[in-house]
């Protein structure tokens, strides 16, 4: 079992990668970080980067990234992934330099997203510094949808050792760390990244975010609400691409060293907001789309 | 000086009586304590009621205070009486329809119909309502006024509240340890600007914004959070165009040696640290302006439109 160090970043091939840029620094609150001049990348805490925007002539293409704690681990990734039948590739010594980190593999979720296990990434000594007080602390996890979430949860407990918190209906919360969950994986009819969540100081600010964003006329997906779950509050938007961002604070810990039963919840829009927001998103809302 | 030791009650009169029951139960979420001929008493938390509509003029409306003993009621009888207000002192028959032992009343330098109440009656079964709103109490009113500056006067020389903090003109105030009890705003008219409950968390009124606004109430302020008492809020409107709040997390002045009240503006950030912006004209710019300088006549006698 390799463990997961750490969510390190999300790359986003978009159409119009101007306006994916403004949206990411203007509405979400993410800092600007210098790069290549065809592509926008973005921080939000001590990581280098957190977001990078890049052209893109197809559909979206999206990859996530997560740290592993060496370049022996990583190799040993690559064998358990070969051998769990991903087709996993080696980053050359250009692919590495462009993502700003030592050592890296790459695999894709069926024909979904790519997944990068990076070694030795960037991080920053510079205090975040936005241009708008979003109050954002922390690039804090991913949601996935799945065709396949049995296969998914395998790859992330089996593999990486992550640890189930809590399933609702099909959709599984899985922890890698001291919180609740980082990454969520929930049934859809599409392997796509369908959230990335920032991290708030506070629930004020999340409140605030969320008058900030009404005012400035973005589409809220669901929330304001909290999470039954987790007891994260949480607010999902809509941006100029297929995925969506989301602000979450509070939330419960899991206790190290504590084997706790994963609890089942009802596939029920209840399971996703004890607030009783209305989710616009099909998976936020036990449904199958 | 008269010393106010509780919020006791509010009476509403209402055209409908069967729809303000149906508002307070099922959509306030209080529980009828006691259904009498052309009344409805509402409990809220310990107390025989908190709440009671009555059929009658919408317009009559009367916020109730407890007082400590038959001598200072009568004390605080005389005390207004030398100020030139008119003083009911209520019948046995009026006691009772107030679950009240005696009490007095009078109206306010703006009009307000204000009680003042000994012994108002407790209830020995705890609060349960028709649905889970989470409420802990009826906690505190809002009301019109005419003229702040004399407002605020006649509250704390006469009636020992004290500032706890204020936004423009607009006084909050304190009897006890609970950051405001009486909240005055700029109105041209007089009558209850809001009747406030406390609920147990934020999340309570998050999931009453939702639970109301899914059945059509109008909702005119937040959710929010006050940047004077720290109570995260919502205001929507009831029966007779009545605002009722919920809050939850209202932060005490336990020194009261130390406290200093503090300056908020008379614009949304005076009254939401979220960005909500109010739709209640009393917490608009506009109702400071409109001010109407002319005061109603408090020794006009209570119970007299």
């Amino acid at each position: 079992m390799i463990a997961i160090e750490k969510l390190r970043y999300v790359r986003l091939g978009v159409a119009d990668p101007r306006k994916s840029a403004d949206f990411a620094a203007r509405i979400v609150g993410l800092q600007p970080v210098e790069g290549p001049d065809d592509v926008a990348m973005f921080r939000c805490d001590e990581r280098d980067h957190a977001l990078v925007l890049y052209r893109s002539a197809a559909a979206e293409q999206q990859t996530v990234a997560f740290e592993l704690r060496s370049e022996r681990s990583l190799q040993l990734a690559a064998e358990r992934l070969g051998e769990a039948g991903y087709a996993v590739t080696a980053g050359d010594a250009a692919l590495c330099a462009s993502r700003r980190v030592k050592a890296l593999v790459w695999f894709r979720l069926r024909g979904g997203p790519v997944i990068e296990l990076v070694v030795r990434p960037l991080d920053s000594g510079w205090r975040y510094f936005p241009s708008r007080d979003a109050g954002i602390t922390e690039f804090f996890g991913v949601a996935f949808a799945s065709t396949d979430v049995d296969a998914d949860v395998r790859l992330w407990t089996a593999i990486f050792g992550g640890k189930i918190s809590d399933y609702v209906g099909e959709a599984a919360y899985i922890a890698i760390d001291d919180e609740h969950h980082r990454i969520a994986v929930h049934p859809s009819a599409s392997d796509r990244l369908l959230e990335v969540q920032f991290r708030l100081e506070s629930m004020h600010l999340l409140m605030q975010n969320s008058y900030f964003l009404q005012a400035a006329q973005v589409a809220v997906a669901h929330g304001p609400g909290r999470r039954p779950t987790s007891q994260q509050v949480f607010l999902s938007f809509k941006g100029p691409d297929a995925v969506l961002y989301g602000f979450v604070a509070e939330g419960d810990k899991r206790a190290a060293g504590i084997d706790r039963l994963p609890r089942q919840f009802p596939p029920a829009p209840g399971s996703f907001c004890a607030w009783g927001s209305v989710s616009r998103v099909p998976e936020f809302a036990g449904g199958r789309p | 000086m008269i010393k106010l030791r509780d919020v006791s009650y509010v009476r509403l009169g209402t055209r409908d009586l069967a729809g303000a029951e149906t508002f307070a139960t099922d959509y306030l979420g209080l529980e009828v304590s006691e259904r009498r001929r052309n009344a409805i008493y509402c409990k809220s938390d310990a107390r025989a009621h908190t709440l009671c509509y009555f059929e009658g003029d919408p317009d009559e409306q009367a916020v109730a205070f407890e007082i400590a003993s038959a001598d200072e009621l009568e004390q605080a009888a005389a005390a207004l009486e030398g100020l030139r207000h008119a003083v009911h002192r209520g019948s046995p028959a009026e006691a009772a329809l107030r679950k009240v032992k005696a009490f007095i009343a009078f109206r306010d330098p703006s009009g307000n119909a204000i009680e003042l109440v000994i012994r108002p009656e407790q209830s020995g079964r705890r609060y349960h309502g028709v649905r889970d709103a989470g409420i802990t109490g009826f906690s505190h009113v809002g009301l019109c006024s005419t003229d702040l500056a004399r407002d605020e006067r006649f509250w704390t020389e006469v009636c020992s509240a004290r500032v706890s903090d204020r936004i423009g003109d607009a006084p909050l105030l304190r009897i006890d340890e609970i950051h405001h009890s009486i909240a005055l705003f700029p109105a041209r008219r007089a009558g209850i600007q809001h009747i406030n409950h406390q609920v147990e968390t934020g999340d309570d009124v998050q999931r009453s914004f939702r639970f109301l606004t899914a059945r059509n109430v109008r909702m005119v302020f937040g959710p929010g959070r006050h940047p004077t008492s720290s109570a995260r809020f919502l205001y929507f409107e009831g029966p007779d165009g009545m605002v009722f709040e919920y809050s939850s997390g209202v932060r005490e002045i336990a020194d009261e040696l130390l406290y200093r009240e503090r300056q908020f503006p008379f614009d949304p950030r005076g009254f939401c640290h979220w960005g909500a912006k109010p739709d209640v004209p009393e917490f608009r710019q506009s109702s400071v302006n409109d001010r109407s300088d002319a005061g109603v006549d408090s020794s006009r006698p209570y119970g007299e439109p």
